[in-house]
């Protein structure tokens, strides 16, 4: 069995384990690399920062409308009347 | 159709707000504004089917989003063009699959006063993201923004599994990078 596995393989596993798509030889595999690669360790832990503030991108976003556009789509939705 | 409905009450309640969440995921105006004003209207047609079970702004939410995921359906046969060979040049890691010494991560000190935190740096995750392959962006959006997993995004875009993989690898090892150079690490 082969249990030292690449940082690309070990990386490519990070995302999988969020599926929960690894096997449980590959678990095991990602966990002995983590253990030590420092590299992928902080990759790891990056990766979960990262995902982390992607789903509230939203609420930082500031652009807006003018009020051009906003009364474009009022009338465009006063014609459906 | 309720004649109660005030359609300017709306565009000024919901609009922004509608358009902010677009706008963090197609990053372009024109298509945003487009979306939003889609949203309205069919929100206006069938606000007799609204129920009420959630509130109206969840309700504008989930029928932008619906609106966003057949944006990027309709956009995917464009997108896919520009597909990665898989076994393709991977500029993050060296010819044995490890960090070089120029990509591998380094320390981000992510301490007691929590950088992400800080609301500039939304403007920097945009703006890394926005740096993405077109279709590297639409994966990691639908992933991570709108919370697909791989088999719906595969069925959305018409990737092949292994492309997906390859996509969304390539987008976060891109968006760490780019996060380190111009955030954490300046």
């Amino acid at each position: 069995m082969k249990w030292m596995i690449s940082c690309k393989e070990a990386t490519n596993f990070i995302s999988r384990k969020e599926e929960g798509k690894l096997s449980l030889k590959q678990r095991m595999q990602l966990w002995v690399h983590l253990g030590v690669c420092s590299f992928c360790k902080l990759f790891y832990k990056q990766n979960k920062i990262i995902i982390r503030q992607a789903s509230h991108l939203h609420e930082h976003e500031t652009a807006q409308l003018s009020n051009a556009d906003k009364e474009a789509i009022i009338t465009r939705i006063n014609e459906e009347l | 159709m309720s004649t109660q409905l005030d359609a300017t009450k709306w565009v000024n309640d919901y609009g922004d707000m509608l358009y902010r969440y677009a706008m963090a995921r197609v990053n372009d105006s024109e298509i945003a504004k487009d979306l939003v004003q889609d949203t309205f209207l069919a929100a206006w047609r069938n606000y007799d089917n609204f129920k009420g079970e959630i509130s109206e702004k969840n309700w504008l939410y989930a029928i932008l989003k619906n609106k966003i995921i057949d944006h990027f359906r309709k956009a995917s046969t464009r997108l896919t063009d520009s597909l990665p060979t898989v076994a393709g040049d991977d500029p993050y890691f060296d010819d044995s699959q490890h960090w070089t010494a120029a990509t591998a991560p380094k320390d981000w000190n992510e301490g007691s006063d929590a950088p992400v935190m800080k609301k500039e740096f939304y403007g920097v995750l945009l703006n890394c993201k926005s740096k993405l392959k077109k279709i590297q962006d639409t994966v990691f959006t639908l992933k991570y923004l709108d919370g697909l997993d791989s088999e719906e995004i595969c069925k959305v875009l018409n990737l092949t599994t292994s492309n997906y993989w390859v996509l969304i690898h390539r987008a976060k090892l891109q968006l760490r990078a780019c996060l380190e150079k111009n955030w954490f690490i300046k």
